[in-house]
């Protein structure tokens, strides 16, 4: 019990981080076992409505579009927690990051990281997988897709199923993904996830979003930042606000406890 | 109000206005579409009842009965049976698809109703569940290989 007492500002924090990472994990390990198919269902409901529309059809509803309209609610209500705790494609992102980054500090060296301002641009890339995905559904090749997609290859790969045969680009895909994981945190989240791409065009209420007090920060601090595991500037509602997947590390780091949830910042001021 | 939500806002709104403009289009060619197939599909079934009348027992391809048929669907086998009466799928159902995701089973699912209504295993899959779908249809392939006579 006196130790408790003895511990300094910064061990609590570094505690606190330490649970709350726990806590993610643990989270993300559930839904990666009970739920793993979500935002490949999710996004397969976006695609229908793009297929059907391709065809000349009536829109109908389906399993996988209500999944969708879950998701982009939650989104649009709370933030993008989906990706950060429940996406088991995001999981497997940093399983492999996380193997990697341990790897990394067992033998002393370290990989060389995609620099940041060139990690802001790649994010735009996966609007361009968005337009190009849809754009196929709609014109009725999105089977040619679907067979080739690293997503199926994963889900495959999650059912113990190895016959490649018949989809190995699908598995070259994920092959490089998971290269690409290795050296970049969130690889596939930042610069390549098409249901991603959607929720960074959704209006997320500004409420929902994190901010910073910067008044309050420690001059070039910058904590927060690079702890971001998609290089985000915790500034509310902005241009690229919307890359935030509330992981939540920067409210742990921040040596000022100066991020906080934009509703609950209006709370605190009252008091 | 912070201006990078209100044009997101703007914008959704556009997408799902867009849908909604598109949806009521959607019908009005679908309610042309359906009453024409609907002549057609009425032509066929009196065909094919004129067509089965007129066959002998010995004439028909398929026995008559009910057969199991198995293929690989996304992680697993699956099999069906098939109810065959006078060269006709009376009833299509699935008796095991184990490894099969739930989700993307309950999507495949509607291409039984699709292979009954259209009397042939000549069907589309079902887009985003392809490969429960070739599963399904490819037991049915199975099941009728076993029924020919």
């Amino acid at each position: 019990m006196e130790q408790k007492k003895t511990l300094t500002p910064a061990q609590k924090r570094m505690r606190k981080k330490k649970i709350q990472n726990i806590v993610r994990r643990v989270i993300q390990l559930a839904f990666f076992i009970f739920l793993p198919s979500l935002f490949s269902e999710g996004f397969s409901g976006l695609k229908g409505l793009f297929r059907q529309v391709g065809q000349g059809e009536v829109l109908s509803w389906n399993a996988f579009l209500q999944t969708f309209v879950i998701l982009a609610v939650i989104t649009i209500i709370a933030g993008r927690w989906f990706c950060g705790f429940a996406c088991a494609f995001g999981s497997l992102g940093d399983a492999v990051y996380g193997i990697s980054t341990w790897i990394q500090k067992r033998i002393k060296k370290k990989l060389p990281g995609i620099p940041e301002k060139i990690c802001i641009i790649l994010q735009k890339l996966k609007y361009i997988n968005l337009l190009f995905l849809l754009f196929a559904c709609m014109l009725g090749v999105s089977n040619i897709i679907d067979s080739n997609s690293p997503w199926g290859a994963f889900s495959r790969m999650r059912m113990l199923d190895f016959h490649i045969q018949g989809y190995w680009i699908g598995f070259l895909y994920l092959l490089l993904i998971v290269i690409g994981m290795v050296f970049e945190e969130r690889f596939f989240c930042q610069f390549l996830c098409p249901l991603g791409a959607v929720f960074s065009l959704l209006p997320i209420v500004p409420a929902a979003l994190l901010k910073r007090d910067e008044n309050n920060c420690i001059p070039k601090c910058n904590a927060c930042k690079k702890q971001c595991p998609v290089h985000h500037k915790v500034e509310g509602a902005s241009l690229e606000s919307n890359e935030c997947i509330r992981c939540g590390r920067c409210i742990g780091v921040c040596p000022e406890s100066n991020i906080k949830v934009g509703i609950l910042r209006m709370f605190c001021k009252e008091k | 109000m912070n201006r990078y939500f209100i044009i997101r806002v703007v914008a959704l709104l556009i997408v799902l206005s867009t849908l909604f403009v598109y949806q009521s289009k959607a019908k009005e060619w679908e309610e042309a579409q359906a009453a024409n197939q609907k002549e057609i599909a009425e032509v066929e079934a009196y065909n094919r009842m004129v067509e089965q009348a007129s066959k002998t027992e010995s004439e028909f391809l398929y026995n008559d009965g009910t057969f199991e048929g198995s293929a690989q669907g996304f992680g697993g086998t699956i099999t069906v049976s098939v109810e065959l009466e006078k060269d006709e799928i009376k009833n299509l159902s699935i008796i095991s698809a184990g490894k099969e995701d739930e989700a993307y089973l309950s999507m495949a699912k509607s291409i039984l109703d699709t292979i009954i209504e259209k009397q042939s295993t000549d069907v589309d899959t079902i887009s985003g569940a392809t490969y429960s779908s070739n599963g399904l249809k490819n037991a049915v392939v199975d099941a009728l290989g076993k029924a020919k006579k």
